[in-house]
């Protein structure tokens, strides 16, 4: 069961740098909540070469002008902590799903 | 991919500014840049790569009372790893990243430098754990540049 691993795509303006800083929070906080997920991180222009086959989870720290089928979880709060918790709670619903 | 380490990052007193009442975000990061340019760490391109890229996706952090931005563009304009400080004495207004017209009253601006290579770094995890010392930023307003530097340095370079 637990095999069936989640793919995240983390995304942001240039996929390196604000997409880097939520990965890694978002992976840290997966792995100690004792679940895993396979994830990418790209730039939002990239984003219409994806669709669900690809992956589960998009979370974004910019926005998402583009209909790919994947749910969007906007990461943001990851950035400021401002209401991080919540979004990291957000995520872990979709990694459990 | 590429498991390069570049613990490189330039950082100096030369690089905090504070910068006076009527600068715009434009002339702040020109501002910025004069030292960069100077020190050849980014090309002649970078402060309007850093300003067009603002406007397409936009950096203001709604961190509170100090709202936070970190401009930065795309690494093939950056030479080397840099981080650049603004301390504005009257905020401007900027547009909350991930939004289009949310705005946030900005006073600190980090312009950071970012070559390909940074992504080993944990520079940018570590700017974000400024961005949300609150007591820091509040205190940087009426810091000396040299102060400012020093918090900096601590904050995010000490490991490096």
């Amino acid at each position: 069961m637990a095999n069936n691993k989640k793919n995240i795509l983390f995304v942001c303006a240039t996929g390196i740098a604000t997409s880097t800083v939520v990965a890694e929070k978002t992976m840290d906080f997966l792995h100690e909540n004792g679940l895993d997920a396979d994830y990418v991180q790209t730039n939002v222009a990239s984003l219409p070469e994806y669709d669900k086959n690809d992956a589960d989870l998009i979370v974004a720290t910019t926005e998402v002008p583009y209909e790919t089928g994947i749910p969007v979880i906007r990461a943001l709060p990851l950035i400021t902590g401002i209401g991080a918790d919540k979004v990291l709670d957000d995520i872990k619903k979709e990694i459990e799903k | 991919m590429h498991e390069k380490k570049v613990n490189s990052i330039s950082f100096d007193v030369s690089f905090v500014k504070h910068i006076d009442d009527g600068f715009n975000f434009g002339q702040i990061i020109d501002e910025l840049s004069k030292n960069l340019l100077d020190k050849k760490l980014v090309t002649k391109e970078y402060p309007q790569a850093v300003k067009d890229r603002e406007i397409k996706f936009p950096t203001g952090l709604p961190t509170n009372p100090v709202g936070v931005a970190i401009p930065h563009t795309d690494p093939k304009y950056v030479i080397n790893n840099a981080v650049s400080v603004a301390v504005l004495k009257k905020p401007i207004e900027m547009t909350v990243m991930g939004t289009t017209n949310e705005k946030v009253e900005i006073s600190i601006i980090f312009l950071l430098s970012l070559a390909q290579s940074n992504k080993q770094l944990n520079i940018l995890k570590r700017i974000m754990s400024v961005v949300q010392d609150q007591d820091l930023l509040q205190s940087f307003a009426l810091a000396s540049n040299d102060e400012i530097t020093r918090q900096v340095r601590k904050a995010i370079l000490e490991e490096l």
